[in-house]
């Protein structure tokens, strides 16, 4: 009975003690999450704890305690003064493997120990109850857990960014797999080494990513890497080849009896039009001499513009024509059949070589996304540590005027990321504000106004420009055909209406140069043909601060 | 030398015990922890030590014990002339039969208690010639070894070692006394009553309650309380930390101490500890008493040095520390 107790008491000691040391460990995992990037999962702080206690009392279950430990406890539970302890020695003593007799004073001083016990209650004597000490120190530790967990964290916002990267990081690989999948298809109806090639480039790069998952900077290596590969790849006999096919299909679409050859040709669909000049060739004992020669001539004429790049079919096509025109028909038809086998062996070349520039495209989309993905993150870390200051000085101003005073801020969780802020003071009656313009921001968010009495108001900059990359094509349009572009047309994108609406700004010139740097960084990164730079730096040179036709703040923010 | 008796029940080693300090107590006022104290040596067959400014009833207390055992008595006053012959006897010529020869004379020593009454005025050399008494419970005189009787103690008293004309006791010696004791200067109540004893006209006189024989049941019978493993373990574990060379000792042991306890130390300890534990009705030895014979048993076996005499360090103190450093278990 004793030894129950015991264990029982022992269960819920240990169980106490272990509940503290899993919230101890609770909150030693939520302080490091304030120091280290690491996300703590919520569901798993109480089941550590618990998790501890319930092991602890598992474990306890199976322990029994021996009769000297009994004893002794009981001894001084109880103030035996060690009785207990000395009448088991002695019984062990008496009855163990190594029995000795006992000494004289041995039997009154069993009688003595039982006697003691017999008076004894033991639930009376060993009642169960909690250890204070053990009771406070778990208290005290889920209130630290609690308060680690509920207060704010600025090191989730870099676990969030780092979330997100690793996100887009395996979804870009899965994206490369699939392209690699295609290939692989592709290359198994024409198979090519190329095309063996670029699955390979692919597939290493997609498992490139999986590894590096953890840094974007490691993930945008290995796609520049897998970019570099594809394009080692890419010759100039795809383009030269590409530009050959768009030269025969022209011509071959002038000429009626080629003209369905020729569409087909334009539509991509080179068997086709493989099939077109094959059946003109068997047409041609029907042809009539005009018609013959017209044929002669305008095969003649795509030769010579497709021998310009591909010169093997334009000799086969100028060949079909010399035969078309010196009449002999066995030999026409042969020449016709002859280019209509060239034109498929090119198409052949010129699937390869689209099959290379789709996975080229892909990577460098891959790219875009996870560097965009990155600095979303840090834009978004950014705006809230800026927040966060401004916040702190105006409730420091508010203590030093004694005045009403409201302060709106706010962020926006939208991709281009933004943000807009403002601030107002005053007395009831009589407001005033200062506001800056929004800087990139859709959507300015919600604000709050503590213990503000007064009520403020910002001048509305509608005139400043916001950058928007889908905006920027349109205004291109407006700098080739000569008009100057003017800034309010940005209130033309619906998505720009709320940012503009917004209290919260930021001067012109101060997103000026960000945007630039950031827009020049970009074009250098990523793979973009050099007439489409060349607009990018057009399109800021036209909207640079202080040039005419460039966009100007209505009015400087007063900080 | 005392006959063999049957072995005592414990009820009446109780019973007995009790009667003796109730009967040293008609004379002796106060001072129960040294009448217990005393007890308990002699339940032991140790030597006691007492220790105590002049007048405080040393001498009447240790002739009164002799009084109620019912024993030999010698008492020797120590002084700075007295010589080692002098307590231990010594050879004298004597007419036997055809011719002289040499007789031994018997000192103080031979008999079952000796008053050895302020000691410590005695030369080192004089002291000294109490070891083999003490230990060995035998006296050698000019080769020749004589048995003392027993139960054989030494009840020893001293002044305290600052007074002037004393020799403070050796190690050795102090070591073969199994308790030092503490006589302090009774409270007024008591006073008030050893006045009104001591002045009338019929002071008070203790009767004898036990004989030798009697006294030696009673020894075996007090051996026999066994002591459980922990209790015993605790016991080693007060004398060891009172060593300052060893790493459990304390800081203040470590500091003041030169010498710890010695193993005679954990004996004086342990049999000291039987006494009591049978004494308060136990058959077993517990903690509380291993604690409660802790000073008497070791106070003069831990040697200090000498800035604990310039601090006014007592070994009372650092056995306490020991004691309140040193867990149960």
């Amino acid at each position: 009975m004793v030894g129950r107790i015991v264990k029982l008491q022992t269960i819920a000691t240990w169980t106490v003690r272990l509940l503290a040391f899993g919230l101890v460990l609770d909150a030693i995992w939520l302080a490091g999450a304030r120091f280290f990037p690491y996300s703590v999962p919520m569901p798993a702080l109480p089941a550590v704890p618990l998790a501890l206690a319930a092991l602890g009392a598992l474990v306890i279950s199976f322990w029994r305690p021996s009769m000297a430990h009994l004893a002794r406890l009981t001894d001084r539970q109880l103030g035996f003064k060690e009785r207990l302890t000395t009448a088991v020695e002695l019984h062990t003593a008496a009855t163990g493997p190594e029995a000795r007799p006992l000494p004289p004073l041995a039997g009154f001083q069993l009688s003595d120990a039982l006697n003691h016990l017999r008076r004894v209650e033991p639930l009376e004597a060993f009642p169960i109850r909690l250890r204070l000490r053990e009771v406070n120190a778990a208290l005290a530790a889920s209130l630290v857990v609690v308060a680690l967990a509920v207060l704010p964290n600025a090191m989730q916002q870099t676990v969030r960014q780092r979330e997100q990267v690793q996100q887009a990081v395996k979804l870009e690989a899965e994206r490369l797999t699939k392209a690699a999948d295609q290939v692989a298809a592709a290359n198994a109806e024409n198979p090519s080494d190329e095309l063996q090639g670029i699955e390979q480039a692919l597939r290493e790069g997609a498992k490139a990513l999986e590894h590096r998952s953890a840094s974007s900077e490691e993930s945008l290596a290995a796609l520049a890497a897998l970019e570099q590969r594809l394009q080692a790849l890419r010759g100039q006999n795809g383009e030269d080849l590409q530009d050959a096919l768009a030269q025969l299909a022209g011509s071959m679409a002038q000429d009626p009896a080629t003209r369905q050859a020729g569409t087909s040709l334009a539509k991509g669909d080179y068997q086709q039009a493989a099939s077109e000049m094959r059946r003109i060739s068997e047409q041609l004992d029907s042809m009539s001499q005009a018609e013959r020669q017209r044929l002669a001539r305008s095969m003649r004429q795509a030769g010579q513009r497709a021998s310009r790049s591909n010169p093997a079919l334009g000799q086969s096509m100028q060949q079909a024509a010399n035969a078309i025109e010196q009449g002999s028909g066995g030999e026409a038809q042969g020449a016709m059949d002859q280019a209509a086998s060239q034109l498929e062996q090119s198409a052949g070349q010129l699937r390869a070589s689209g099959e290379r520039d789709r996975a080229l495209a892909q990577a460098q989309q891959s790219r875009s996304q996870i560097a965009r993905s990155s600095q979303q993150g840090q834009a978004q870390q950014g705006r809230n540590q800026q927040g966060r200051g401004q916040q702190g000085q105006a409730q420091q101003g508010q203590a030093q005027q004694g005045q009403g005073q409201g302060q709106g801020q706010g962020e926006s969780g939208d991709e281009s990321g933004g943000q807009g802020q403002g601030h107002g003071q005053g007395q009831p009656g009589q407001g005033q504000g200062q506001g800056q313009p929004g800087q990139g921001g859709n959507n300015g968010g919600e604000g709050e106004q503590p213990g503000g009495s007064g009520a403020g108001s910002g001048s509305k900059p509608g005139s400043d420009a916001i950058y928007d990359p889908g905006f920027a094509a349109a205004r291109q349009e407006r700098i080739d055909s000569g008009q100057p572009f003017e800034p309010t047309d940005a209130s033309q994108n619906p998505q720009l209406e709320d940012a503009q609406q917004n209290d919260a700004r930021v001067s012109y010139s101060q997103v000026y140069a960000q945007y630039q740097e950031q827009a020049v960084q970009n074009t250098q990164n990523a793979y973009i043909p050099i007439g489409l730079k060349d607009l990018v730096k057009d399109y800021f040179s036209s909207i640079q601060p202080g040039q005419s036709g460039g966009a100007q703040p209505a009015q400087e923010p007063a900080r | 030398m005392a006959t063999a008796q049957a072995p005592l029940a414990p009820a009446d080693f109780i019973r007995i015990a009790t009667s003796i300090e109730a009967e040293v107590g008609k004379v002796i006022v106060g001072q129960d922890d040294v009448v217990r104290g005393i007890l308990t040596c002699v339940l032991a067959g140790g030597h006691a030590l007492l220790e105590g400014v002049p007048g405080l009833g040393k001498t009447m207390l240790v002739r009164t014990l002799s009084d109620v055992l019912d024993l030999s008595f010698s008492r020797v006053q120590f002084t700075p002339d007295l010589m080692p012959a002098d307590i231990t006897g010594t050879n004298v010529i004597s007419e036997e039969g055809a011719g002289r020869g040499f007789q031994f004379q018997p000192g103080p020593l031979f008999a079952n208690l000796v008053l050895a009454d302020e000691i410590n005025r005695a030369t080192p050399k004089t002291q000294s010639a109490l070891l083999e008494a003490m230990q060995e419970q035998r006296v050698t005189v000019a080769k020749t070894s004589y048995a003392l009787e027993r139960p054989f103690f030494v009840m020893a008293t001293q002044n305290p070692i600052e007074m002037e004309g004393t020799y403070p006791l050796p190690e050795a010696q102090l070591d073969r006394f199994l308790f030092k004791l503490t006589v302090t200067f009774p409270s007024e109540e008591d006073l008030m009553t050893i006045a009104e004893r001591t002045t009338g006209s019929r002071p008070p006189r203790a009767q004898p309650i036990a004989d030798g024989a009697t006294v030696m049941a009673m020894m075996d019978l007090a051996r026999e309380v066994p002591i459980a493993r922990p209790v015993l373990s605790y016991a080693v574990r007060l004398v060891t930390r009172t060593h300052p060379d060893k790493p459990e000792a304390s800081e203040a042991v470590k500091r003041y101490v030169r010498y710890g306890a010695s193993p005679r130390g954990l004996q004086s300890l342990v049999l000291g500890a039987k006494i009591r534990a049978i004494l308060e009705g136990r058959f077993n030895v517990a903690f509380e008493d291993l604690k409660a014979v802790a000073l008497p048993s070791l106070r003069h076996r831990v040697i200090l040095n000498f800035e604990a005499d310039a601090e006014g360090i007592t070994a009372d103190r650092i056995i306490s520390d020991v004691l309140l450093a040193t867990r149960e278990e």
